[in-house]
């Protein structure tokens, strides 16, 4: 038998009440006369720690077992038969909560590593291309209010570039459509992109900074191979989960640290993404009957031009160039 | 106060043995009065009358209260016996009894079946954090409750969903259809804010009776439309008094059973809050800027960066505590006064503290970080009580759909006060 609280629903008045079992009901008697229920009809709060638990009567009558008899409550209802909730149980032991952690740490690890990318990559291919094409119309739009201007270079050389890439895939299937864009950049450095839908965007100063023509073909195929692989659209799936994930997670604490973890997270899926065009770039122009040295050589060119810093760092979106370059002359071999 | 010490009758202004009728005449005649004239009444006056006809408009809550009257001039009370004059003003304390190392057993196993369920567990997790904290949170000996249901979160969280769906549907679609959408959505603000607080409101209860918000769209969207207007045409000078108006508003329109809440929260206090972390900031930057001509930019680079990360952290806390004392030391339900004094540095210390330790344990630190503020926040608050807590008087009940605050999870919305 129990000393609780009961609060009648009506009013917010305490009284003092009796709890016990009568048969198989449960029954409470106070001053205000008598509540009973069937033990397994009840609503009666679940266990959480040492916060008060509550038995709530059809009526709306409910009383408050108070923290210091919770354990001997919780004994008294499991020997009527009633038992803790498995989740309610979960949460009692130290010996859950770690099994919990290393679950949380590993699925978070499994998700980020090999779940999250082999979902974009299946989504990849089901995204309308419409939708890819809206999406990259808007970008190539956007950046030409800003940072693009058109382009600088002789309409020859443009011609000749488009011309001689073709020729290189000539002998090559199942190739990706892509179309080709020469821009001149303001403000930002030598490079080339890809979008989804397969514009794929050159600047005048890679041009300008390229040897030869075969250089710049090297960089198309690269570009290619983003192309080849979806990597746009799958980096946009990834990374907009990530995104999503660490603000639910950080985002109450700081909207700051939430933004760093993501761009530090998303910097991983970028060096694989790049390392996969390298090796479809050379296998590319090896098919064709072409030195995938250009690539190489391009790459040096490329960090050069920026400072020669080779970005060996966790935020890198780029493997550094060095390990690249390796890998493009390993694979000459 | 001389009508704390009447009793139901005289407040009513009616005959110990009035029929039904008289009381809802007397009744009636009341809410005329103060509708017709807005100040006649004070809305305390106006609680108590209505506290006073839920009782005597019901037929058992009437008898008991007849008794209870009864019983009281027996024991030489003087028969007066409205709902809180059963003894002098005390401080009723409240405490908070979890403790971290126990939250976070709670915290990591739902958060463990939210990720193994991908997201649809975090309803329940939800729920049961806000049991967590309502249960050991306890006044004078009792405890809160919540009574949200996981599934109707859940619906509330995908129609939230649905709308975000649509929205960025109309984006595809072209500006026009974009800009509807976004209208609409403006347009329903008022209403999604109204339905979370209410949705917050009614699942919260204590010793049995439910908490409750009600506002109309109108009121809402005044609120928050002229404030939003002042505030952008006065370049944000208009802000505080927006604070103010809106930390009012949700006190003013949120109810215990039948007992409304009221905040007296002034103009003065609330610019007086944002005058001091206004000046710091814009006399940093002036020292810095007049630092930086001296003796050039890159030098300053970093202690400036480190005085910005701290104003950063510091300026928020420190009005988040100033206003959370304001707003509660000014707020009372019914007749019982509220008092809040968390120390500002302690505060502070603390927000800094649970930062640092959440980013170096990389968020395994969160459930003590929760626990710490939520035991910071409650211990300091009082309620000083005219007399018992026992005479409260239910409300009716209503259901509130959970749009609003899967709404208001969805934009991370901060709806407290």
């Amino acid at each position: 038998m129990f000393q609780v609280h009961f609060f009648d629903g009506k009013t917010s008045k305490q009284q003092t009440a009796q709890l016990d079992m009568d048969g198989d009901e449960l029954r409470l008697t106070g001053a205000f006369g008598e509540r009973r229920g069937r033990l397994c009809d009840l609503d009666i709060s679940e266990a959480l720690d040492s916060a008060p638990r509550f038995i709530r009567f059809p009526d709306g009558g409910m009383c408050e077992i108070a923290s210091h008899d919770l354990a001997e409550f919780a004994a008294w209802l499991a020997r009527h038969g009633r038992q803790h909730g498995w989740v309610a149980q979960l949460q009692m032991r130290w010996r859950n909560a770690f099994a919990a952690l290393l679950v949380c740490v590993a699925s978070v690890f499994a998700a980020y590593l090999w779940i999250l990318p082999a979902a974009a990559e299946y989504l990849a291919p089901h995204i309308p291309p419409a939708a890819l094409q809206a999406l990259s119309d808007q970008v190539l739009e956007a950046l030409d209010g800003r940072l693009l201007a058109p382009s600088q270079l002789p309409a020859q050389r443009r011609e000749a570039i488009a011309r001689e890439f073709s020729a290189l895939l000539a002998t090559q299937s199942g190739l990706p459509a892509y179309r080709l864009h020469f821009r001149a950049a303001k403000g930002i450095g030598p490079n080339a992109f890809a979008l989804p839908s397969g514009e794929i965007v050159v600047f005048d100063s890679l041009v300008g900074l390229a040897g030869d023509t075969s250089e710049v073909l090297a960089v198309l195929a690269h570009e290619l191979g983003h192309l080849h692989y979806r990597h746009g659209v799958r980096h946009l799936i990834q990374s907009s989960v990530v995104s999503f994930a660490l603000g639910m997670y950080l985002g109450d604490i700081s909207s700051l640290a939430a933004g760093f973890s993501t761009l530090l997270l998303e910097s991983r899926y970028s060096r694989a993404f790049e390392h996969d065009a390298d090796a479809y770039a050379v296998s590319l122009l090896r098919h064709a009957g072409r030195d995938p040295v250009g690539l190489a050589s391009m790459l040096a060119k490329l960090q050069a031009s920026q400072g020669g810093d080779s970005g060996r760092s966790l935020l890198a979106s780029h493997p550094d160039t060095p390990s690249r370059i390796d890998f493009i002359e390993a694979s000459r071999r | 106060m001389q009508a704390g010490s009447a009793t139901y009758y005289e407040v009513l202004g009616v005959p110990v043995d009035a029929t039904p009728e008289e009381i809802l005449n007397a009744y009636r005649e009341y809410l005329l009065e103060s509708t017709l004239s807005a100040d006649a009444l004070e809305t305390d006056m106006l609680d108590r009358v209505r506290a006073a006809f839920d009782v005597l408009n019901n037929q058992e809550a009437r008898q008991k209260y007849d008794r209870e009257l009864a019983s009281m001039s027996a024991e030489g009370k003087g028969g007066a016996v409205a709902m809180d004059a059963l003894g002098a003003g005390k401080a009723a304390r409240f405490e908070f009894v979890g403790d971290g190392a126990a939250y976070f057993r709670i915290w990591i196993v739902n958060l463990c079946l939210s990720i193994l369920s991908l997201g649809i567990y975090s309803a329940w997790a939800k729920v049961r954090r806000e049991q967590y904290f309502h249960r050991n949170t306890l006044l004078d000996g009792s405890g809160f409750d919540y009574h949200g249901q996981p599934l109707a979160i859940l619906k509330g969280r995908g129609l939230a969903l649905a709308l975000v769906g649509i929205l960025s549907l109309t984006e595809k679609l072209g500006p026009a259809p974009y800009l509807a959408a976004l209208a609409m959505l403006f347009l329903a603000a008022p209403w999604l804010i109204i339905r979370a607080l209410s949705f917050r409101a009614a699942n919260t209860s204590y010793r049995g009776l439910r908490f409750s918000f009600n506002a109309s769209y109108g009121q809402m969207a005044k609120l928050i439309f002229v404030n939003g207007l002042l505030s952008l045409v006065t370049f944000g000078l208009w802000l505080p008094r927006f604070t103010r108006d809106w930390r009012k508003f949700v006190v003013d329109h949120a109810a215990f059973g039948s007992t409304g809440f009221a905040c007296e929260l002034k103009v003065g206090r609330v610019y007086r809050i944002y005058l001091l972390p206004l000046s710091i900031a814009c006399f940093s930057a002036f020292v810095l800027g007049a630092l930086s001509v001296m003796i050039g930019e890159s030098l300053l680079l970093i202690p400036v960066g480190i005085i910005a990360l701290g104003l950063y952290f510091l300026l928020p806390a420190y009005i988040a505590v100033s206003l959370s004392n304001a707003v509660w030391s000014s707020s009372r339900l019914g007749a019982h006064r509220f008092v809040s004094e968390i120390p500002i540095s302690l505060y502070i210390r603390m927000v800094l503290g649970n930062w640092l330790a959440i980013v170096f344990s990389l968020g395994i630190f969160i459930p003590w970080a929760q626990v710490r503020m939520a035991r910071l926040r409650t211990e300091h608050l009082k309620l000083m009580a005219d007399g018992q807590l026992d005479a409260f008087i239910a409300g009716e009940q209503r259901n509130v759909s959970a749009l609003g605050e899967g709404a208001s999870d969805m934009f991370a919305i901060d709806l407290a006060i």
